[in-house]
């Protein structure tokens, strides 16, 4: 085996045993590491990661109670703190190595299984560092967002090295679907399956029949994935966004539930389940993964102040209707995570807001209606202050409040705009699978009505603008389009340049030029 | 207790419990090494405890996978694997071991050959024949792979005295017990339960026994499809 040089890589190591952790670095600096760091959990790890560049990480897969190994994968390279070139390996006990290996998006560079030694550590590193070499261009390109070239540098992977073949071309369809080039996508994943049945290339199917709208087939695909392997949980996820665009979100619920039991500690999990049983009505399940939520969100790029919320306005229900020591508890927790909320998203406006709100909502489901008016006393011009602008959640919170205090019609009407708003953003997520799909002429359909309401949002006209231009860029230039384009954009004339639409738009705009003045 | 467990799964708890207690003594006896080599001291038993520990941990490790297998919640991870690579990384690993025992360990593979396998399962049907082949060879052992189509081939060769006529004649019934060393074929049943979990289409994994060519002692192949 070829020399590797590890005098010169940082290394972070994640392991919440002591002893582990000391012989781990010991065996580093044999090796002849000279930058060794040590994290004891997935929180100071992804601390760690955030103000350092490691070149390695060695983190045990198991780490008590909080995140575990593969979530800590999951966060730095979704959210790429860690780069696609830095080397990511999970050490798991023999028996659970089974286990965490499978059909799971984010994968780690390698595995060691325990128990190691300073042989067994030192040849598997030699064995990775050098995959990974032969990887280097496709991770330069990645952290570079060149998708396309790292696609054409998977392909002369391809070619020169057959034997990783199988991993070339799962980097590659995964660069595929992120390019949104279903087709070219789908023949890859055909080819797989038609040599080996290989579960990643078969899921792959699915997702490329559920992005063409074909729900049956990508259902099937999906369902029997999952019964083949109950461990495959990224089959349970599919099969829940499946159900949620055949719109049976009671089944949707039930397919994430099946996920979320068998990876608990993964927060975006627990957020979509929380969203789910929460539009289901079934507070009872929203409650515990909203719980789980806030709780793996401490200390997580995925911390958003909606995991707070959302887990008070689930548990109202208890507050209101629970009765004796349930209420109670469910009170004190509401409180408790609204004091929480507050001291957490000190500078954030909005938030605090949304905070009062919330504790006038749960003073009102308590039957204080005093206190529940005076909180709102005290925010009342901040609320008319942001108008018909208020968060849409905020607002079906606060529409509680007023029909507590029996001002129904004031709820009634506050409601009804809102509904509108999540109408339309239903109508929005819709006209984009039509989009992604290439299906340009039904998207826009969709995107159009949508964006005729009178309060369409920002996200919405962008949309219709850019489906009508595509349109046109494929079929013609038309008038009546050219006039509906003028109109969106008079729409959003006063974007803001810090909109996170802004740079689209000014793109969008200069293609309109250009279709407006051919050459 | 008003719950009772039945035997086989207080027998699977228990092997969990004794398999981290072994890793325990192998991280211990790692750390006594190291503390050793970082004073530039050897102590050569070390190593062999250590062989030992890692042995015994493989076997509790394979009993586990078969407990899970007979419950039919064993499921293997197949990836595509260079076979040099994966071999040398073998080698490497009961380099140690080989010194010790004064034996010679070399691998050959043609380096572009790769093979659909769950690298740790079969990582362990090899771990197991190692041994073997070490204990029971005069000087060497050789890992080779090849491909002989459909299948992609791994040998374990040794210099021995070859297996036993009986064993030769029925290698179904390899697992009862092994006469020369009293051992329970417990490697080899779980070789042959792991290997039948490879499928490719209409193929099976299976393994033979039989005489290395070259070294005239054991020969033990692995057949991948």
């Amino acid at each position: 085996m070829a020399h590797v040089d590890y005098h010169k890589k940082r290394f972070l190591i994640v392991e919440d045993h002591a002893e582990f952790r000391s012989s781990l670095k010991g065996m580093m600096r044999i090796f002849g590491a000279h930058s060794v760091d040590t994290a004891i959990n997935g929180e100071e790890a992804i601390a760690k990661i955030i103000n350092n560049n490691y070149d390695i990480v060695l983190s045990d897969y198991e780490l008590g109670k909080a995140k575990d190994g593969q979530q800590i994968l999951e966060e730095t390279r979704r959210s790429g703190l860690l780069k696609s070139s830095s080397i990511f390996i999970l050490v798991t006990a023999a028996t659970t190595v089974e286990m965490v290996m499978g059909a799971l998006e984010y994968e780690p560079d390698g595995y060691i299984t325990k128990p190691i030694t300073h042989e067994t550590l030192k040849t598997r590193l030699d064995k990775i560092v050098q995959e990974k070499n032969i990887f280097a261009d496709v991770d330069r390109a990645i952290d570079q967002k060149k998708f396309k070239a790292a696609t054409n540098a998977c392909n002369t992977i391809l070619k020169e090295h057959p034997k990783y073949q199988l991993k070339a071309l799962r980097i590659k369809s995964k660069l595929l679907l992120k390019l949104e080039l279903y087709e070219e996508a789908g023949k890859l994943f055909e080819k797989i399956v038609q040599a080996r049945e290989i579960p990643w290339a078969r899921l792959g199917l699915g997702k490329i029949a559920y992005f063409s709208g074909n729900y049956d087939k990508a259902l099937q695909i999906f369902q029997q994935l999952a019964d083949e392997d109950k461990r495959n949980v990224e089959a349970y996820d599919w099969l829940s966004k499946v159900y949620l665009s055949q719109n049976l979100p009671d089944e949707a619920q039930k397919a994430l539930q099946h996920a979320v039991e068998r990876s608990p500690k993964s927060i975006i999990r627990q957020m979509d389940l929380g969203h789910i049983s929460k539009a289901n009505s079934d507070w009872q399940i929203a409650e515990v993964a909203f719980r789980k939520s806030v709780n793996l969100g401490k200390n997580s790029c995925y911390k958003t102040a909606d995991n707070y919320t959302s887990l008070v306005q689930v548990l109202q229900d208890r507050i209101s209707n629970g009765g004796g020591r349930k209420a109670k508890d469910a009170t004190t927790e509401a409180l408790r995570t609204l004091d929480n909320l507050e001291k957490e998203y000190v500078d954030d406006k909005n938030t605090l807001l949304f905070s009062k709100v919330l504790r006038a909502e749960t003073s009102c489901s308590q039957g204080k209606t005093k206190e529940s008016e005076q909180i709102l006393a005290t925010i009342e011009d901040e609320i008319k202050e942001l108008e018909n602008k208020l968060p849409e959640q905020l607002a079906f919170s606060l529409a509680n409040v007023y029909e507590g205090a029996g001002k129904k019609e004031e709820a009634d009407q506050l409601r009804a705009q809102y509904c509108n708003a999540a109408a339309n953003e239903i109508l929005n997520n819709d006209g984009v699978r039509l989009f992604k799909s290439g299906q340009i002429k039904e998207a826009l359909a969709v995107f159009s009505k949508a964006a005729a309401a009178p309060d369409a949002s920002n996200s919405v006209l962008i949309n219709a603008l850019q489906a009508t231009i595509k349109l046109m860029q494929k079929d013609g230039v038309e008038s009546a389009l050219m006039d509906n384009c003028g109109q969106y954009m008079s729409k959003l004339d006063n974007l803001n340049s810090d909109d996170k639409n802004y740079r689209r738009y000014q793109k969008l705009s200069l293609d309109y030029e250009s279709l407006s003045n051919p050459q | 207790m008003s719950q009772q467990l039945d035997l086989s799964t207080l027998m699977s708890i228990s092997v969990h419990d004794i398999k981290n207690d072994i890793n325990h003594l192998i991280g211990k006896v790692e750390r006594i090494e190291l503390d050793q080599k970082a004073q530039s001291k050897h102590i050569p038993e070390l190593n062999g405890i250590k062989t030992d520990a890692i042995s015994i941990n493989n076997q509790l490790v394979q009993l586990l996978a078969l407990y899970k297998a007979d419950e039919g919640m064993l499921k293997p991870y197949i990836d595509q694997h260079g076979l040099s690579e994966f071999l040398e990384e073998k080698a490497a690993q009961h380099q140690g071991h080989a010194q010790a025992q004064k034996r010679t360990l070399s691998m050959s593979s043609d380096d572009t050959l790769s093979a659909f396998f769950d690298e740790s399962l079969i990582s362990s049907v090899i771990d197991s024949a190692l041994d073997n082949a070490l204990r029971y060879s005069k000087s060497t052992v050789q890992l080779i792979a090849e491909h002989q189509a459909p299948y992609h081939v791994i040998h374990i060769d040794d210099d021995g005295a070859g297996y036993p006529k009986d064993i030769l004649a029925q290698p179904a019934q390899a697992s009862s017990i092994d006469q020369q060393s009293k051992h329970t074929g417990l490697g080899l049943h779980f070789a042959k339960s792991i290997l039948a979990l490879h499928t490719n289409r209409d193929l099976k994994g299976y393994f033979t026994l039989g005489q290395s060519p070259t070294l005239g002692g054991a020969r033990f192949s692995i057949f991948l499809p």
